[in-house]
Order: structure tokens, then C-alpha cells, then sequence
């Protein structure tokens, strides 16, 4: 806009250059094909010039500029000059833009789920011979009401959906083998969106269920184990499993295609696997090492920016996972955990989420917190460092005032070891490593100048005295 | 002690240091503050050793994060910090001195809502700035009016706007929820309707500025649409139809979308079941006489619906499939029954107040023999009645399941579930008898085939 008033201010004696400069910001098909026979060099220069604009955001003084080539006593030469200026001029452009774009640090972010494979099927079902359907058919209501065992499935289907096969489940206290298998099947693979909620409402609300003694209300035929909803999980193309290596979720990422995961069926598996782990005994489902498993696929599924709006559900089941295990089992756990995870995310903003993501406020989700940040900064510094006193020195080592300071990673290091400090440590050690923590905070909020335009420079200024300030606050109060 | 606000003031001026935007210009920088900030936040006041409530400030910048978050990553975010930390500081709880209890309003809490003259919010800090943020009667019913409009409207956009909406309506009505729950406790010992008349519930709705039955009729079709968008939601569809360019942040609104519509669902009902108990409640003042002219007028939100329900037969089922709360289900089919069949019936004449006498079990006893039937179908036609018994039934046999409900259940219900079973079928008996081309839907196919099965499995005695 503003080119254009310009042009149009100091043209007036000139209609003719105003026309063509207006025709040229427009560039309607009509006045392209009316010009195509007379393309001179006049017209590639001011293409150039417009180009040039456009990356310039308009600059109203250089809209002057292309008048004067477009006058009559054109001296080739000097055109011919202004070309190769001009393109020198945009290739110069095109370089900062470039170093630009390098410095831009990209989201966190990971292809956690490639090609859907197509469901295993769930085999015979034996639905038709179910014991629910079968005593009802011998019913006279059943010829009224056209319900035979042929249809069963359509007709469960329906119990389902309206709900009543719950209600029938706690009237009963049972829920016989081939319903539930049929109903778990159907809960991970259906398409139909409202039908594989109700089954998930249906088998959540069974899975919590308790009465005052805390026992089930309800008997299962078959129980949800692990090998059904891993299963289910690698056919919606879950690619950061523990067998396979990483290296594959790497290369798959560049391409992004249609039959790509997760289904709209992840969200009930995620709530299923919550209720399995809030049973009581939720060990009867699920082993040890299984649980383990299970709590890296979630903090993994955090990576995936398609999950980002299912953020609250997918800490749900974090907690409840992290809630089942036995206090003995947890200090073990917790280390294998985050070491599995610390090795398979990238060192870049991606662990940082990793960490924000434990979110509960229990000791367990600090300890996690803070041993996830202890193995990600381990790796970073080719495992030379075991605990938060060593991660410290190692962070001395890093100049902010050399000139290839790398602040981005720089700024990772400070968010983890803030997050390694949240967990408790030894009472002799602890003012030791508050002392080194605030002498290197001060350092990087006083040594690194507020008008380095370095990226993340200022980041992690501002991250240092942001900490620091806190710091002081906290021994004042 | 001294003044936290005081004691805060380092941390506050710290903390919204992160949102102070001057001297960056891109978006991905704000986004990256706000993260940070709300993160924060979150440190100090939830997760740190000496955790402490976050600044008015804090709280304000904050929501507006929600109510124009510009990211699904940020919306989410931002609802979750606020309902946690509802959860840890809460605005009024309850004491216990001596078997009296006692409301304790905690005065400087912050609130989402300004509500009345009483509350002139940002008088300490914050200034006007921050109150235009925030929710009053009017806003309130601005914003129910626009999530309605938006599932109505059939070429349904997947945008930021309808998400950041029925996030914000969730949280609102976790507020409402958490003050009606705290004042309710108290009113069972004291049946102090005071208590109630100040709640902020009565309050926001008992506003001029806010049309209640056209909320009302707002809140319906929120719910009926639902229901049907229910059946157009499938996955590639909606992403299809999507207008937002990047393909994650398009799949990860269609994946988050229907989760956000059940919640905003059950908040809606959740809402509507709290007008019901504080109608409820002030009926029983009025009967005491405590209520006075400043409590106002307001229509009984079931008579709304009842009459919702009525004029538009084709809504019963849809309403009925969706609202799920069984209390409130089983007396809207009661007084529904009741407003056409109680009048010439002979077993209420006794008393004005009949409504309330209505069981589920005498119900069925209208449709016990063929006359009978045929009476009511002419009122209520054969189909509406089997839909109705039907849904009546559901919340009969559901009543183990919910433990909170069942003091009333056997009240409203009258029976055992086996007897109400057995009547059930043989009111739907009757009904085809009465009229032979009776339509069953499959829901009441499935509602037979549950009573049927519940008659093998512990016979009537």
C-alpha cells in the first residue's frame, strides 16, 4: 500500500509510468497477455525491482528507483550494470534470509505414529452363542421384537451404544469372555467414533468400578492385558518402540501421508490404559517391566504435536501409571524409565517438553522430573556426568563470552538442571550446589549483554535472571 | 503475618517479566513467553517447596491466554494451570467448628467471574484493564449464544475459536460448580436459602442483562446437536473440512475435538442439574417463606424444558439420549407424565402438589390395562409414552451403578427393579395392543430386551 501511494504521489505528470507500475503490482492476466509480445528489458528489471520490494516490505523510497529505467535514453550499459547489481542485491537478500532460517530453531515435535497397519482381526468371536443373547431368544418378546442370534452383533452393538449393556454388566456382576473381547476389539479398531467411545465408556466404568470393600463390582470373562493394547498400539503405527531403534522414526519423518496415525481410537486407548492401571491390584494386569513400557510409550506420546489437544488426558494416565507402582519397585523403575527415554529424544527443544510434561505434584513426578533431566544432560555430555554437582561443573566449562557459544543448547541445559534441582538431595550438598548454581546464573544474566542478537542469547539472559531473581526471593523469604 | 500480596509482589513482577513482549516481534517468541510464563506459574504456585497463590495479575494473564490463546497448545495449557489451581486455592470450603459449619470466603481469591456491585474486581490491582477480560451475565450469555450458533451451523468450521469457547465454558462452569457444592453441604444443616441467594450461580442468572430461557433453549441445542454431530464425526472428514493450514495442528484439533465436545456436554448438563437443584431449594424457601422480593422471578428451568420438549415431540428422544444425569432424567419423564395425566386421574386429587407424589412405579400402573393405556396414548401419543418408559427404565436399572443417587432412587422409583421390569413389559404390551403399527426404535428394543433379561436373571417374587 504504501509503494503504491507513493508511485502514485510523484507520478501524476507521468500517467503512462504510473499505469505501468500499477499494472505490474496487480498483474491481472489481461495486462500480462496485452504485454507479452513486448517483453524488453525494461520490463525484467522492473519484475526484478518488484521482487525485490516485496522482500524489502516496500521500502516507499526505493519505489522511485525503477522510474528512471524506464525513460527513453536508456544506456544499455549501465541497465545491464544495474541487473547484475540488482541480482547481487537479491542473492545477498536471499542469503541472510537463509542464515536466518537456520538460526530459527524448530518446535519440539516428533513423528511418533507412521503407517497404520491394517487391525488384526479378532478371530471367532462366539457372540452368536453368548450367553446373554442366547437365554433372551428363547423369550417370547424375542419373535416381537425380531431379535435373533444371527444379528447378535448388530444388536450388541446397539446394547452398547445406548449404554444398557453396562447396566446389564453390574445387574449381572459378569461379563462373559466373548463380550469382552469383542467389546475391548471394537473399542481399539472401530471406525465408527460413537461406537468405540461407548465401549470405552463401557469398559472404563466397569475397570473402576468398586464397592465399599474396594472389590470389583463386576467379574470379567477376559482382562485387558499388555500384548492387546501394545498390539494395538503398533498397528496404529507407533514408531518409538523399545525393540526397534530410533534411528527409523528419524527418517521416516520427512514424508507425511494419509494413512498416517494415530486413529481417532487413540484417546480411548489411552483412557482404557488409565482405568487398567487405577484397578487396585493393578499388578494382575500388567508386570513390572510391562508398566515400565507402558510409561515411556506416554511420556513419548507427549512429542506428538496431533496429541497436543488431548495434553490433560494423556497426564491422567501418566499419574495413574506412576501411581501404580510399589514404592520398592519405584526408585528402580524411574531410573530405567528415564534413561530409556533420555536416549531416544532428541537433545533440542523435544526434552524440554519431555520434562515439562510430568506435571504432577507429588514427590514421584519430581523425582521423575528431575532424573529425566539428569540422564538428557548425561548424554549431552558424553556421560561424564552422574549427578547435579558434576552437571554443574560441566556447565561452568561452557563461555558465554566466546563467540561460538552455542546458547540455544546453552538455554536446554538451564531448563534441565532446574528440573534436575526439583528432587530433594543430600543436606551437606545442597548449598554447595546452590552456591554453583547461582554464581553460574549470575554469570550468564551479567555477561551476556542484552543487545547480543546471537539466537537465544537473550533466551537465556533472560532464563538466568528469571531463575536467579527467584532465587534470591525465595532466601529473603 | 504480613500482607502476601506484599510478599508476592518480587515473584509477581518476575513472573510477568516473561510476558513482557517489547522488543520481540515474532509470533513463535509471544507463543514460547506465554508457554514459559505458564509454566511458571505453574512452578510457584503449584510444584515449589513454598508454593504461593499467583498475583490477580497472574491469574488475569492467564485467562486471557485462554480466551485468546492463538494455539491449541496454549488453550489446553492455560485451562489446565486454572483448574489446578482452583483445585489447590479455592475461592469458599467449608469449617467445621464444634459440629456447626461455617462458609469461609477466601476475600482476595481471584475470580473469572464479576458478578453484581458487590464485586468490583480490580480495585486493589489490575485497574479496568483487566475486568473487561472478564465474565459477567452479559458475556456469559454472549458466549452460550456463540457455541450454539457455531454447532448449528452445518457447514461446522474446525477452528481455534469454538475450542478456546467450550474450554472457557468447562472452566466456568468448574467455578460454579465448586461454589454451589461448598454452599449445598452448608444449606443441608442450616436450610439457609441465603446461602443460596448469594451464590454466584443464582446470581449470574438472576441478571437483567441475561435472557434465561433463551439460554435455556441455548443450552438445549447444544445438547441435540451433539447428538447429531455424533454421527457425522469421523476423523478424515473433519479434517477434510478444515481451515486451518497446517496439517498437525489440523489433526490435532480433529483428534481433541470430539473428547472437547463430551466435556462440554456434561458440563452443560452439569449446569443445567445445578439450576435444577437451586430451583429446588428455593421452591422449599418459598414454602418456608424466607424468600423475599429481592430474590426476583425466574421460570423453573424443567418447566422450560418441559415445554422445549413438548412443542417439538422429534426433540424428546435426542434430549433424552444425550442428557444422561438419571435424577434429573427420571423427573423430567415424571413431570412430564404428570402434566398430561395427573388431572383426571383419580389418585391425585388429595392434594395441590401432586407432581412430587408421581412414582416411576405408578406411572407404569397407567399403561397396567388396555383402557388405561389407550387414555394416555390419546395425550401423549403411543410412541412418545414407550420412549418415555423406556428412558424412565434406563435410569431404574442404573441405580446400583450410581451410588450418589440411590437414596432418591428408590424414592422417585417405587419398586424393585425386577417388578419395574415386568411392569415395563407389559405397558409395552398394552401400548402395541392399543395401537397395532407402534413403532419400536431400537433403543426401545434394547430397553425390552434389558428388562426380559433382568426378569430371567432374578425373577419377580
Amino acid at each position: 500500500m504504501k509503494r503504491r501511494s507513493a508511485v502514485a504521489d510523484d507520478d501524476d505528470d507521468d500517467p503512462l509510468d504510473f499505469e505501468e507500475e500499477d499494472a505490474l503490482l496487480n498483474a491481472t492476466p489481461r495486462v500480462a497477455s496485452k504485454r507479452r509480445k513486448a517483453i524488453g528489458l525494461d520490463d525484467l528489471l522492473s519484475e526484478v525491482y518488484k521482487e525485490k520490494n516485496k522482500l524489502m516490505g516496500c521500502n516507499p523510497a526505493r519505489s522511485n528507483a525503477p522510474k528512471g529505467y524506464n525513460s527513453d535514453e536508456d544506456d544499455k550499459k549501465t541497465q545491464e550494470n544495474e541487473i547484475t547489481f540488482c541480482k547481487f542485491v537479491d542473492d545477498c537478500e536471499k542469503q541472510v534470509n537463509e542464515i536466518g532460517s537456520e538460526d530459527e530453531v524448530p518446535e519440539w515435535g516428533q513423528k511418533v505414529f507412521g503407517l497404520q497397519k491394517s487391525p488384526t482381526s479378532l478371530g471367532r468371536t462366539g457372540l452368536e452363542n453368548c450367553q446373554l443373547l442366547q437365554s433372551f431368544t428363547e423369550n417370547s418378546l424375542a419373535q416381537i421384537l425380531g431379535v435373533n442370534a444371527e444379528q447378535g452383533e448388530t444388536f450388541l452393538k446397539g446394547l452398547l451404544m445406548n449404554g444398557w449393556l453396562s447396566k446389564l454388566a453390574f445387574r449381572s456382576g459378569l461379563v462373559e469372555e466373548s463380550i469382552a473381547r469383542w467389546s475391548f476389539h471394537t473399542m481399539l479398531y472401530s471406525l465408527n467414533e460413537e461406537l468405540q467411545v461407548s465401549a470405552c465408556d463401557f469398559w472404563c466404568c466397569i475397570l473402576q468400578s468398586r464397592d465399599e470393600a474396594n472389590q470389583p463390582l463386576v467379574r470379567l470373562g477376559w482382562y485387558p492385558n499388555y500384548s492387546a493394547l501394545k498390539d494395538a498400539l503398533l498397528n496404529y503405527g507407533y514408531l518409538f518402540d523399545t525393540t526397534s531403534n530410533c534411528s527409523s522414526t528419524s527418517e521416516a519423518s520427512s514424508a507425511d501421508s494419509e494413512c498416517d496415525g494415530p486413529p481417532a481410537n487413540i484417546l480411548s486407548w489411552i483412557r482404557v490404559l488409565s482405568a487398567c492401571f487405577q484397578l487396585r491390584n493393578g499388578r494382575t494386569i500388567f508386570s513390572t517391566s510391562e508398566a515400565e513400557d507402558f510409561l515411556i510409550i506416554v511420556i513419548c506420546l507427549f512429542l506428538d504435536r496431533k496429541l497436543v489437544g488431548i495434553t490433560s488426558i494423556l497426564s491422567e494416565c501418566l499419574q495413574s501409571i506412576i501411581g501404580s507402582f510399589s514404592d520398592s519397585q519405584w526408585d528402580e523403575s524411574c531410573v530405567k524409565v528415564a534413561e530409556s527415554i533420555a536416549h531416544r529424544v532428541p537433545k533440542d527443544l523435544n526434552c524440554l517438553r519431555i520434562v515439562e510434561c510430568i506435571s504432577g505434584l507429588d514427590n514421584r513426578n519430581k523425582h521423575l522430573r528431575s532424573q529425566l533431566a539428569l540422564q538428557m544432560l548425561r548424554i549431552s555430555f558424553d556421560r561424564k556426568v552422574t549427578n547435579a554437582k558434576e552437571a554443574l561443573e560441566m556447565l561452568k566449562l561452557v563461555n558465554v563470552k566466546n563467540k561460538d557459544c552455542n546458547f540455544f543448547k546453552l538455554y536446554i541445559y538451564l531448563v534441565l538442571v532446574e528440573n534436575l534441582l526439583l528432587f530433594d538431595h543430600p543436606f551437606e550438598e545442597k548449598s554447595l550446589i546452590i552456591d554453583l548454581w547461582s554464581k553460574y546464573l549470575r554469570n550468564c544474566s551479567t555477561q551476556i549483554t542484552s543487545t547480543d542478537l546471537r539466537s537465544y542469547a537473550s533466551k537465556v539472559r533472560n532464563k538466568a535472571s528469571y531463575l536467579l531473581q527467584n532465587m534470591i526471593l525465595k532466601n529473603c523469604g | 503475618m504480613d500482607d502476601p500480596r506484599r510478599r508476592n509482589g518480587g515473584f509477581e513482577e518476575n513472573t510477568m517479566a516473561i510476558l513482557d513482549s517489547s522488543g520481540i516481534g515474532g509470533s513463535q517468541d509471544i507463543h514460547d513467553d506465554r508457554i514459559s510464563f505458564l509454566e511458571a506459574v505453574r512452578y510457584a504456585s503449584l510444584v515449589s517447596e513454598s508454593p504461593s497463590v499467583p498475583s490477580w495479575n497472574m491469574y488475569d494473564a492467564t485467562f486471557q491466554i485462554l480466551r485468546d490463546s492463538r494455539s491449541l497448545e496454549l488453550a489446553v495449557a492455560s485451562y489446565q494451570l486454572l483448574i489446578e489451581l482452583d483445585k489447590r486455592y479455592p475461592r469458599v470450603y467449608c469449617t467445621n467448628s464444634g459440629g456447626i459449619g461455617e462458609l469461609v470466603f477466601v476475600k482476595e481469591a481471584w475470580s473469572p467471574f464479576i458478578l453484581g456491585q458487590e464485586k468490583s474486581h480490580g480495585t486493589g490491582e489490575g485497574g479496568s484493564k483487566s475486568t473487561d477480560r472478564l465474565i459477567d451475565s452479559l458475556r456469559f450469555s454472549v458466549l452460550i449464544e456463540d457455541m450454539a450458533q457455531a454447532v448449528k451451523s452445518m457447514d461446522f468450521q474446525l477452528g481455534l475459536k469454538p475450542v478456546e469457547d467450550m474450554l472457557l465454558f468447562q472452566y466456568l462452569v468448574s467455578v460454579l460448580e465448586a461454589d454451589f457444592i461448598h454452599r449445598h453441604t452448608l444449606y443441608k444443616e442450616s436450610l439457609n436459602w441465603v446461602l443460596f441467594r448469594e451464590s454466584m450461580l443464582n446470581t449470574l442468572l438472576g441478571s437483567r442483562k441475561l435472557n434465561f430461557k433463551s439460554l435455556v433453549r441455548d443450552f438445549m441445542s447444544l445438547l441435540l446437536n451433539q447428538c447429531q454431530h455424533h454421527v457425522r464425526n469421523s476423523l478424515p472428514d473433519t479434517v477434510g473440512s478444515c481451515a486451518i493450514s497446517s496439517h498437525d495442528s489440523a489433526f490435532s484439533l480433529a483428534i481433541a475435538f470430539p473428547e472437547l465436545e463430551r466435556r462440554t456436554c456434561s458440563a452443560v448438563q452439569k449446569l443445567l442439574t445445578l439450576v435444577m437443584e437451586i430451583d429446588v431449594i428455593k421452591k422449599e424457601a418459598d414454602l418456608l417463606g424466607v424468600t423475599s422480593r429481592i430474590d426476583g422471578f425466574r421460570i423453573p428451568i424443567l418447566e422450560i424444558i418441559l415445554d422445549e420438549l413438548t412443542y417439538n415431540l422429534n426433540h424428546v428422544s435426542s434430549f433424552l439420549a444425550v442428557f444422561s444425569e438419571p435424577k434429573w432424567k427420571l423427573e423430567i419423564v415424571l413431570q412430564y407424565f404428570s402434566k398430561y395425566c395427573m388431572k383426571s386421574s383419580v389418585r391425585t386429587r388429595r392434594s395441590n402438589d401432586t407432581a412430587n407424589d408421581l412414582t416411576l412405579e405408578s406411572v407404569m400402573n397407567f399403561f397396567s390395562t388396555p383402557t388405561a393405556t389407550k387414555n394416555i396414548a390419546k395425550k401423549v401419543t403411543s410412541e412418545v409414552a414407550l420412549l418415555l418408559l423406556a428412558h424412565a427404565f434406563q435410569v431404574c436399572v442404573s441405580q446400583q451403578v450410581d451410588m450418589n443417587f440411590s437414596g432418591y432412587a428408590s424414592e422417585k422409583i417405587g419398586g424393585t427393579v425386577s417388578q419395574i421390569s415386568s411392569k415395563f413389559i407389559s405397558a409395552f404390551h398394552n401400548l402395541r395392543e392399543v395401537d397395532e403399527d407402534l413403532e419400536i426404535t431400537p433403543f426401545e428394543k434394547e430397553a425390552l430386551f434389558t428388562a426380559a433379561t433382568i426378569l430371567l436373571q432374578e425373577p419377580e417374587n
